[in-house]
């Protein structure tokens, strides 16, 4: 493991797989043994249907910690949550929503810069040639969340809603929530429901990549910026070598031909410093509706 | 040989190639039904399989999800399906819950979440079908009810398209139609060329046959009869024969009319010589009557105009005969002269059997039928009526010209003809001679009329009565306006 020993988590990977299974269920901690690779948390937050993508990130991470790492992906934030928090994961790439509400279990890694920003918004899409044009146009409308536990995909238009004393139940004939925001436009371009709450830059990202996909969808309203969905860990693995390693890999990824490459894909111009102040507008927001939740 | 349009009479070298090539086309069609109802169940078992295989794959995908009637999670199934089932094409799939309204839709804006599902795939799948084609409209819909635990808890449906399968049906029955259609055509030209070959001696001896009853009895030609010893050669040989031994059957009916004429000379020739004598008795008294007293004038005058008269009649008798039985020469018109000989020709026999003949001669003094034919018919006609006729019975004769036949009538009061005579008399089964006493004169008076192109009417009543009702005889003969110009036949 070389630099990466830390005397707080000496798991083997068997018993990590053990542990993180027993504490996925159980919801509680085992002894930890000291880990043999490195572990990183993605969250459908990211556009986590690019084999290639995953390949590239995996090796580059590899080169730059000089160590095995291995990328775990799970269906919900929640998941993925239930394992950083506990210290399972060394890092996730998580949403700035669930940093929020668990701001004092987490710690910052990394926030990435999009179109020099670190910064996104939130889109409310609908179908290309629907009559709709604003959140009241789609009163009565079936709507798509990506993830309960997601800024953009939930909290963005559940406040607005908040904001007019209205519910998702009562304010949409029906709701479903499609755990990822990709599926988001896939289910207002189908047809299957009228509306959907969705990532501004997934939404952005998958007009170059998947142009028919999105171009079958049209935005009707933007969220003001906010801070960038960041790459976190559990608070009481802060300062580990493991994290600082893996936060100087990530600074650093805009220098490399494979981190450019990388970036190049994810239309992300590098990785900086996240500053938790970023996310106060998103904090502002759970606050307002901590209690309707 | 008439031309009939009835496929009875059709040539079998027409009608052998048509036979055969609609064998072939039955044939075909058999065929090409056979393989296409083979291809549609192949095709309906192999789309069977297929969406069945699609629908067990979404099904045990889709189950948990539509337990949980997760709405996304089921579309999301159905959505990656669509695109992972090589060699089926699904246009639709829609999971439908118990209640009959939609969870899910491959296509959620033609079958929208929470709609019951439409009234057409309740009527398609009432009667508890699993897979119904629509062979229009190009497609296929299946059910499978959705199980967990042996609950139903919902159907998915299945639309494939089936157009590529039903198009590879079309080209097939294209091909088979046009491979049949080429088939018919080549074996019914190769019928038809076998056939016409095979056919070719019994065209020949068909030919000869209908010169035959065209009246002319030709043999087959030696180089036509096939060399080889086969049925045909066997029938054209003995068709020869057989025209040989017509044509000796021709000359002798020829022979026998030429005695029949003979036979009447024969009859007639006791007659003529009781009509010689009855005036010669007359004119040997006469004589005497002259040498003894010749020197009277009144006596001499009388006996000779009896003489005069006598000498006439034996002139009238022997210039009948002649006229009658002169044999080949020019042919010549009939005269109202010669039928009132005729009259003098039959005198004797009516005079013995004390027949009361009336005669009616209404023609003009020159009529345009073959005169010698004529007569030959109208004296056997009399003669024939004179047998027929009852002691002291009355016998009609009448003649004459209504516009351009010639008419003649012979009324008797006999026991009327039997109908093999009648029918020679009509010219009918000439092949056949009668054993009637009648039979030859009956055969030479149908031969001589179908010479004239003449017709004859029988009326008769009372077939072998003694004294029956009689018999009407009337003759009609064209007028022929170039006779007393030409030769005669007889």
């Amino acid at each position: 493991m070389g630099n990466g020993v830390d005397a707080m988590k000496p798991i083997s990977r068997r018993s990590f797989m053990v542990g993180a299974s027993a504490t996925a269920v159980a919801g509680m901690r085992t002894h930890i043994i000291i880990p043999k690779e490195v572990t990183f948390g993605l969250t459908p937050v990211f556009l986590d249907s690019d084999i290639q993508l995953l390949s590239d990130l995996e090796r580059y991470l590899k080169e730059a910690l000089h160590q095995d790492i291995r990328l775990v992906k799970r269906r919900t934030y929640q998941e993925i949550m239930s394992l950083l928090l506990p210290g399972l994961l060394d890092v996730a790439w998580i949403c700035g929503y669930p940093y929020v509400r668990h701001k004092k279990s987490l710690s910052l890694v990394a926030t990435p810069l999009y179109q020099g920003k670190p910064l996104y918004r939130a889109y409310l899409i609908v179908k290309r040639d629907s009559p709709a044009n604003t959140l009241e146009d789609l009163r009565g409308h079936t709507h798509a969340f990506s993830d309960s536990d997601s800024n953009s995909g939930f909290l963005v238009t559940r406040h607005l809603l908040a904001e007019k004393n209205e519910a998702p139940d009562t304010y949409f004939r029906k709701t479903i929530f499609t755990l990822g925001h990709r599926n988001v436009i896939r289910a207002v371009a189908s047809g299957l429901t009228d509306s959907g709450s969705v990532d501004g830059y997934v939404w952005d990202v998958m007009q170059e990549t998947e142009p028919e996909l999105v171009a079958a969808t049209r935005v009707i309203r933007q969220s003001e910026p906010m801070g960038f969905p960041p790459i976190a860990c559990a608070a009481l693995m802060k300062d580990t070598a493991v994290t600082r390693e893996i936060t100087a890999a990530l600074m650093r990824m805009h220098e490399d031909d494979l981190g450019q490459r990388i970036l190049a894909t994810l239309r992300l111009d590098g990785f900086q410093p996240s500053d938790p102040h970023l996310y106060d507008g998103i904090a502002e927001r759970y606050e307002d509706i901590k209690g309707l939740v | 040989m008439s031309q009939s349009i009835h496929p009875f009479d059709w040539p079998l070298s027409f009608k052998v190639p048509l036979l055969v090539g609609a064998l072939m086309v039955l044939l075909g069609g058999v065929v090409s039904n056979a393989v296409l109802l083979q291809l549609s169940n192949t095709q309906e078992n192999h789309i069977r399989h297929l969406s069945e295989a699609y629908l067990n794959g979404v099904s045990s995908a889709v189950l948990p999800h539509v337990l949980r009637s997760d709405v996304w999670e089921s579309f999301d199934v159905l959505d990656r399906a669509r695109s992972q089932y090589g060699g089926l094409y699904v246009k639709n799939t829609v999971i439908a819950l118990n209640d009959n309204t939609i969870l899910a839709a491959s296509n959620p804006v033609l079958f929208p979440t929470d709609n019951l599902i439409p009234q057409m795939l309740n009527e398609l799948f009432e009667d508890g079908k699993v897979l119904v084609i629509d062979e229009i409209k190009g497609n296929a819909w299946m059910r499978q009810i959705l199980r967990e635990d042996g609950h139903e808890i919902g159907n998915i449906y299945a639309e494939v398209d089936i157009s590529e399968q039903l198009k590879i049906r079309r080209n097939t029955l294209y091909t088979l139609i046009a491979f049949t259609m080429a088939m018919t055509l080549l074996m019914a030209g190769l019928g038809y060329a076998l056939v016409s070959r095979m056919l070719r001696p019994l065209s020949v001896l068909g030919d000869h046959v209908n010169a035959i009853a065209d009246g002319d009895i030709t043999d087959i030609d030696e180089a036509t009869i096939p060399r080889r010893k086969g049925e045909f050669h066997r029938l054209m040989k003995r068709f020869n024969a057989m025209a040989q031994a017509l044509r000796d059957r021709e000359t002798l009916s020829q022979r026998l009319a030429e005695e029949e004429k003979l036979a009447i000379l024969g009859k007639l020739a006791s007659g003529m010589a009781h009509e010689v004598n009855n005036p010669l008795g007359g004119m040997g008294n006469a004589i005497d009557t002259i040498r003894k007293h010749g020197d009277d004038d009144q006596v001499r005058n009388r006996s000779l105009d009896i003489l005069e008269r006598g000498l006439d009649g034996i002139a009238k008798v022997t210039q009948a005969t002649l006229a009658t039985y002169k044999g080949s020469g020019k042919a010549d018109h009939l005269t109202r002269r010669d039928l009132e000989d005729i009259e003098f020709l039959v005198h004797h026999k009516i005079t013995r059997r004390q027949i009361d003949l009336k005669w009616r001669n209404e023609t003009p003094s020159k009529i345009q039928v073959d005169a010698s034919v004529t007569r030959q018919i109208v004296l056997n006609l009399l003669l024939n009526a004179c047998e027929a006729s009852p002691k002291g019975g009355q016998l009609h004769f009448h003649a004459s010209v209504p516009n351009d036949h010639l008419v003649i009538v012979v009324e008797d009061q006999g026991p009327g003809i039997p109908d093999a005579v009648a029918a020679q008399l009509k010219g009918e089964n000439m092949s056949v001679l009668s054993q009637d006493r009648h039979g030859l004169g009956a055969w030479t008076v149908g031969t001589l009329l179908k010479r004239l192109g003449g017709h004859i009417d029988i009326q008769t009543q009372g077939v072998g009565q003694t004294q029956g009702a009689g018999t009407k005889l009337t003759v009609l003969l064209p007028l022929d306006h170039e006779v007393g110009a030409q030769h005669a036949i007889a």
